[in-house]
């Protein structure tokens, strides 16, 4: 039934294209009207010529460019970057000249038509050829999602500002919906996000409204939703469930922030550390000249060290990855924030490709971008504090007050294990000490919790490498950074007065993993 | 056509000249240095436009713990953007002294442009994560070559921020946040 339906409809695609590409013409309907340009194929893509832009766009072409009423685009030959006023857009090829005249790629062609007719009316098929002026106005233009440790963010990008409301429709299912949202040929596909927590999300056309129907991954969880200006967006961010499931079975605590709320009993000592072998799976890392392989031989360090703390430190150790399997840098860090880790600790090798480069480094996380967004919403979404009573702008300030400090102390922290990890790695390897710096890792961003990254040696260099195959290499330095991770704790807790309780049941526990 | 082909050498000795000259003065004793100025070559009492100019290209010492300058003479182009491309294009080609490369071979800088608040994109090929050889320091030297060499050469561009095949990435080779655009460092300098 449905098969002879695609076919056909594959077999007229078939035609359109061939046939435009056959004759080079892009059709434009506007006003009641249908105008051929004649197309040609530049570094494989459509070129007009600006002359036939300005008819249709009913604008008029300068020296340097083109004036469609108010608007005046500046081109440059060979420029993909096109100045309207004092912004730049980019284009995707850039305009060429023919004989003296500006030929331009087929978006330019829509930018004109949006400056006559309006953003948000110019419809274009990249396959049929086609742009046509819309009978409706679109003022959805596109849909963004990323991934925080602990929520997912989809964010709509909207030509202006529209009601909407989000509905549960069922516990896997919500319906975010836009009162008078009109799609853009662009949102016409779900968009598959499979992060953990939402699959897809499915935007639909309705009468009067807009529709985009989500589907989670998990049941239930916390959603937000608000609206942000200029451009105009409509944000939802949606929370795992807050019971458990989605946190790794090992976790003790208790879950809702509310359960967390200070107490006046003694801070409990250092318990947990997050290991992070880096690379692994598909990401091999670097590779040295005789084909050692980075993300081998941090694994086989990183479980070495966990060994040597949980035998003689008690401590409880989360791994990202404790086999030869791929984990997205996102995911390290939302393990390390599930898991309520006092700190994390990356293990890598390094690489400088023609270089005699030799030697250890560690590294903490820069504060450039010190705005960066997944960092600061890692933290205040980490931070544990009860601020029931407060009116809402009053707990907004607080907690912009409390996420700054926490962000400071744990850069102040993390700078400090990066300095023990060098001090303890330069006393037991005695190889090049190449100090302690700071760069916007990735894997460190999202950490709320002191974070830091080393790198043990060089497999770029031929003789670093020689040695990291060596067994009891690895285990020297498996030994310099439980030696790190030891002090480290030990001045944690002196500093914050506690003698930590060592002969409980957890202690006994984490060891036995 | 010859005449034509003389006059325009003859600016070029010109310019060379000038810049060369200016350039000693001025060249070491700042550093990190300002933007290159701009030179206008004097012919018979009337300025000629230049038809190059010099750029700062920074490249890895032996021991991948810096960066370095290396000069370079290219063509002036219709406007910066055109000539800060050509710059990139530079430093991708490599260093002619005893300096490391710092972005894998084969790489092209598919585009570069330049919003109004002084961020330079620069769009490169694929091979840029692909062939990229990995490490922390690899990454960070890659990442600052580029980013020094463009800020320090053109006073347009105050941030930089790296594209891959037209899009934005996550990371090079795995380390570096790449989601947001780079101020420059002008070294990678140790904190302790």
């Amino acid at each position: 039934m449905r098969k002879p339906f695609v076919i056909l409809l594959g077999a007229l695609a078939v035609v359109l294209v061939t046939r435009s590409a056959w004759t080079g013409e892009i059709e434009v309907l506007y006003e009641g009207r249908l105008k051929v340009l004649s197309s040609e194929a530049i570094n494989g893509r459509d070129y007009v010529p600006l002359r036939q832009v300005a008819e249709v766009s009913g604008g008029k072409v300068l020296r340097d460019g083109l004036q469609v009423g108010e608007v005046a685009f500046r081109l440059v030959e060979g420029e993909a970057g096109v100045v309207v006023g004092d912004t730049t857009f980019l284009l995707a090829a850039p305009p060429v000249k023919r004989r003296g005249a500006f030929w331009v790629p087929i978006e330019f062609l829509v930018r004109a038509l949006e400056a006559r007719y309006g953003e948000g009316r110019v419809y274009w098929n990249k396959g049929t050829k086609v742009v046509w002026l819309g009978k409706d106005r679109y003022n959805l233009r596109l849909l963004r999602h990323h991934a925080y440790p602990d929520h997912t963010r989809i964010v709509i990008e909207a030509l202006a500002p529209l009601n909407f409301r989000l509905q549960e429709d069922d516990k896997a299912r919500l319906s975010l919906r836009i009162e008078g949202g009109i799609l853009s040929p662009m949102l016409s596909e779900a968009v598959r996000i499979n992060d953990g927590l939402i699959t897809m999300v499915e935007p639909t056309q309705g009468q009067g409204e807009a529709i985009f129907r989500i589907s989670r991954d998990s049941f239930g969880g916390l959603t937000r939703t608000f609206a942000l200006t200029n451009p105009d967006r409509i944000v939802v961010d949606l929370y795992g469930p807050e019971s458990g499931i989605n946190r790794p079975p090992a976790t003790a605590q208790p879950a809702s922030t509310q359960a967390q709320a200070p107490s006046l009993s003694p801070p409990a000592g250092l318990e947990t550390i997050v290991i992070d072998p880096g690379h692994g799976g598909r990401d091999t890392g670097a590779v040295g000249p005789k084909g050692l392989r980075e993300k081998d031989v941090v694994l086989d360090i990183a479980l070495r060290l966990r060994r040597l703390i949980q035998k003689r430190l008690g401590i409880r150790v989360v791994m990202t990855r404790t086999e030869d399997v791929f984990v997205p840098l996102e995911e390290r860090t939302a393990i390390a924030n599930r898991a309520k880790a006092d700190f994390f600790i990356s293990i890598h090798v390094n690489a400088a490709p023609r270089s005699r480069a030799r030697g250890f480094e560690t590294y903490f996380l820069s504060r450039e971008p010190s705005d960066s967004e997944a960092r600061a919403s890692a933290i205040r979404e980490n931070l544990s504090v009860n601020l029931g009573g407060l009116k809402p702008r009053e707990e907004d300030a607080l907690r912009a007050i409390l996420w700054d400090m926490a962000n400071t102390l744990y850069l102040k922290e993390s700078s400090e294990l990066a300095q023990i990890l060098l001090e303890e790695i330069d006393k037991i390897l005695r190889v090049n000490n190449r100090g302690v710096k700071s760069a916007p890792f990735f894997v460190l961003m999202g950490a709320a919790m002191p974070a830091v990254l080393t790198e043990v040696a060089f497999i770029s260099n031929p003789k670093e490498e020689s040695k990291l195959q060596a067994e009891q290499y690895k285990e020297r330095v498996a030994e310099a950074l439980y030696a790190g991770v030891a002090r480290f704790k030990a001045r944690y807790e002196r500093r914050l007065g506690v003698t930590p309780p060592r002969s409980g049941g957890r202690a006994a526990e984490a060891a036995q993993r | 056509m010859p005449e034509l082909n003389r006059r325009t050498l003859l600016g070029l000795l010109l310019v060379v000249f000038a810049v060369g000259g200016i350039g000693f003065f001025l060249g070491r004793a700042l550093a990190p240095s300002p933007p290159v100025p701009q030179t206008v070559a004097i012919q018979n009492g009337t300025p000629v436009e230049p038809t190059s100019r010099m750029v700062r290209l920074y490249f890895a010492v032996p021991d991948a713990d810096k960066l370095q300058e290396e000069e370079r003479t290219i063509p002036r182009a219709a406007s910066f953007v055109g000539e800060a491309k050509q710059t990139v294009e530079e430093l991708v080609n490599g260093p002619q002294g005893e300096l490391n490369p710092t972005i894998p071979p084969g790489v092209k800088v598919r585009q570069l442009y330049i919003d109004s608040r002084g961020t330079a994109y620069v769009d490169f090929t694929r091979d840029l994560q692909t062939k990229h050889p990995g490490g922390s320091v690899g990454e960070l030297l890659t990442i600052y070559s580029i980013v020094d060499t463009l800020t320090a050469n053109f006073e347009e561009i105050d941030r930089v921020k790296i594209l891959v095949e037209g899009s934005e990435v996550l990371t090079l080779a795995g380390h570096i946040d790449t989601r947001h655009p780079f101020k420059p460092r002008f070294s990678l300098e140790r904190v302790r």
